[in-house]
């Protein structure tokens, strides 16, 4: 298989301070990768760098080479926001517009350049499903969605996401503002979307990046200490830093 | 960073005041046409003088209010941090701001009340973009600062151009609370125009039950406006969380 | 609507039971390549060992996975253990095939010795024995679990009388001593393929109750 992201030797400083070390590594299609870590070990500049949102910090600066379909993500001819409607990105927290749960969904379709209303309608409901969310919603979908469940909140922002028609799915840390109930949806979720997206996946909690994914990274202090299968990481680490964190002696 | 700032400040800000100064000076001195020619000779009624000339400041208002809400969207949108531009004008804008706005009324007087034939209407346009632009400015710019910045990071993650998140959301968000900003202005700039007629009034009669009633009568709607926008600004920038 | 463990597990038991019949078909094969004196069947016997070792790799390393990945409790952390057992015990019972297909061809080189057991009906019920075993984990029934014991036990005692007998015989007619020892072997292995449905069985037992029963006399 082919991967569908590859990077070779990234860097990333802001300002002065170096965020990232010498990052290399491949993601494979229709898998859900995941990266591990303890807090501020660079696990959000990493993904951000793949989808370029960190280009708004203004002394952000990288080096190396990201290459999406083998094309250099950063070249001058691939344009922040067409980039971003082929990787789509979910939050920590679930960040809606002010808006009704319909327009919310509508928007991403919109933006794509969707102008005919049957044809977002359509869209809105299939991505509703798509994130388990139709039931929930489907009588009241003008209404305002904060009066959802934070995790129905998310779910939204996830059906937002799919509406953009991604190829890449970037969720960040996205289950750490929900309950013990509220997780394992997510995480199923994110399971089913599996089979159509290639999807990385941010995530502070070993357990749950154990669970949920297929290749796991473990980053410390900004470098890659270590990626592979899932399994291999946690039954058997080569690294020592990987063994303490995996085995809750480490972050 | 912080001491580049101020380097700036200290610099540009004299200069400024000498620009103003040098203008204002030379407006003054420089006899126009008919300087000589006498309030009483010309046969006009000073107060209405004076409220005509405020007439034409409407327009000016206008432009400004809509050059400042310009200026705070390229400022907070277009220009970085550390964009030289931006560290040069963001803390003019402070400081002029904070001026207080009887400095501008004392100004306003003396070009309307005292010297009306000499006075352009320039150095009254003048007065008027550095009472209204500063302040404005300011709080458009807190109002666009105040969006959440994940709103953006969620916009530009499905896709949305820079100009699309501004209109679509940045601007929707912070509209209600630039239109507070605005009423604010308009509400100074109302009661500087309202000290100028009482001036003018004062100046022309001696005060009598009469003149109580003419200040009344002339500037009594304006000070309504300034009740109106003041209490209409108060309540637009509590910027409720109404959907868009 | 189904986790993804649930989905891992299910696959697991399909993968276990999967292997579980081969292992009942070599049985099957192997025997009948004793009665028959078929030494093709044997032979396949043999081979198919391969296929059993490969699996029980397999099972077992899914079995650390789901461990490590999912971090199971309750009736999953069993059923997990329980795997693992079955899993090799599994293996071992394939093994003992394979060694009664050895056996099997061994005794081809000599004239049949005369009946002196029923050797249809011992096989007879090791195989329901096996067949037991496995068909309690599909049901996840305890009592079929518990009854393959004693079962066993009669297994032993005609394990013990055809020790005797053949020593009886082999007295008499020390010529067939190299086809006796076979014998004795393939008896042998039958008995611990009983042994080996036994344990399947305690393991299912402790699956659905959560219950060791493995010795019951060491309390
Ligand atoms: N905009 C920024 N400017 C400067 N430093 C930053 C910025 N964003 C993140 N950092 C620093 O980069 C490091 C990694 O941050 P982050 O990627 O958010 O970590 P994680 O997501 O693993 O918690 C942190 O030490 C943080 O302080
Ligand atoms: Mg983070």
């Amino acid at each position: 298989m082919t991967p569908i992201i590859q990077v070779n030797d990234l860097n990333v400083w802001f300002g002065k301070r170096r965020i990232l070390r010498n990052l290399s590594f491949d993601i494979q299609p229709r898998q859900v990768t995941a990266f591990i870590g303890p807090s501020n070990c660079g696990k959000t500049t990493v993904i951000r760098c793949l989808n370029r949102l960190n280009d708004l910090q203004v002394d952000y600066r990288h080096t190396g080479e990201i290459l999406i379909n083998g094309e250099e993500l950063y070249a001058r001819k691939n344009k922040t926001t067409e980039i971003a409607r082929k990787i789509s990105m979910v939050f920590e927290k679930p960040i809606l517009f002010k808006k009704s749960i319909y327009e919310n969904v509508a928007y991403s379709a919109r933006i794509r350049g969707i102008k005919h209303v049957t044809q977002i309608s359509n869209i809105v409901d299939e991505c509703l499903m798509k994130a388990h969310l139709w039931n929930e919603v489907k009588d009241h979908l003008h209404t305002d969605p904060s009066l959802l469940s934070i995790g129905q909140q998310q779910q939204l922002c996830i059906a937002r996401a799919l509406a953009c028609e991604p190829e890449i799915l970037i969720f960040d840390e996205p289950c750490s503002q929900l309950d013990a109930t509220e997780t394992p949806k997510i995480e199923t979720l994110i399971q089913t979307l599996k089979q159509q997206f290639t999807i990385i996946f941010v995530t502070n909690k070993r357990r749950q990046a154990a669970r949920v994914s297929d290749v796991a990274g473990f980053l410390y202090n900004g470098e890659l200490v270590e990626i592979g299968k899932t399994e291999q990481i946690f039954t058997t680490p080569t690294d020592n830093r990987t063994e303490n964190y995996v085995t809750g002696r480490l972050g | 960073m912080d001491k580049t700032k101020l380097l700036f400040n200290i610099i540009a800000v004299p200069i400024l005041i000498i620009v103003l100064t040098v203008y204002l000076t030379l407006t003054f001195t420089v006899p126009t046409v008919n300087s000589e020619v006498s309030f009483e000779s010309m046969n006009i009624n000073r107060i209405n003088l004076v409220k005509v000339r405020l007439m034409w400041m409407i327009p000016v208002l206008c432009v400004a209010i809509i050059v400042s809400v310009v200026i705070a969207f390229v400022v907070e949108e277009w220009l970085s941090t550390n964009n030289l531009i931006r560290r040069i004008i963001e803390p003019q804008i402070i400081i002029l701001s904070s001026i207080p706005s009887i400095v501008y009324g004392i100004l306003a007087i003396y070009y309307l009340v005292f010297n009306p034939i000499s006075s352009s209407y320039v150095s009254l346009a003048f007065i008027v973009i550095l009472l209204v632009v500063p302040i404005t400015t300011l709080s458009a710019q807190n109002a666009i600062r105040n969006i959440d910045i994940s709103i953006r990071h969620a916009a530009y993650a499905v896709g949305a151009t820079k100009t699309k998140v501004i209109l679509d959301h940045v601007l929707p968000l912070s509209l209600l609370e630039i239109l507070g900003g605005i009423c604010h202005t308009i509400s100074r700039t109302l009661a500087v125009a309202a000290l100028c007629i009482l001036v003018s009034i004062l100046v022309e009669s001696p005060i009598s039950g009469q003149t109580i009633v003419n200040i009344v009568h002339n500037i009594g709607i304006l000070l309504l406006l300034v009740l109106l926008f003041s209490i209409v600004s108060s309540f637009l920038r509590k910027n409720p969380n109404v959907m868009y | 609507m189904q986790s993804h463990l649930e989905s891992e597990l299910k696959s697991l038991q399909h993968q276990l039971l999967n292997m579980g019949g081969i292992a009942e078909n070599m049985l099957q094969e192997a025997i009948l390549s004793v009665l028959n004196r078929d030494e093709s069947l044997a032979q396949k016997v043999i081979t198919l060992d391969d296929t059993v070792d490969k699996l029980e790799n397999e099972i077992e390393a899914q079995c650390i996975h789901i461990i490590a990945r999912h971090q199971p409790v309750a009736f999953e952390l069993r059923f997990l253990t329980m795997t693992l057992k079955v899993n090799q015990n599994i293996e071992r019972l394939a093994d003992k095939c394979v060694s009664i297909a050895r056996r099997s061809i061994e005794l081809l080189q000599f004239p049949p010795i005369q009946p002196f057991v029923d050797l249809p009906s011992v096989c007879g019920i090791i195989q329901e024995m096996v067949k037991d075993s496995l068909d309690s984990l599909v049901h996840r029934d305890a009592n079929l679990a518990v009854q393959l014991r004693e079962r066993d036990n009669k297994v032993n005692e005609i394990y013990e009388q055809t020790l005797s007998d053949l020593y009886g015989i082999l007295r008499s007619n020390p010529e067939n001593i190299q086809p006796g020892i076979s014998l004795l072997l393939l008896f042998r292995h039958l008995e611990r393929i009983g042994d080996l449905a036994v344990n399947i069985g305690e393991e299912v037992f402790y699956l659905v109750k959560g219950e060791v029963i493995r010795h019951p006399n060491s309390d």
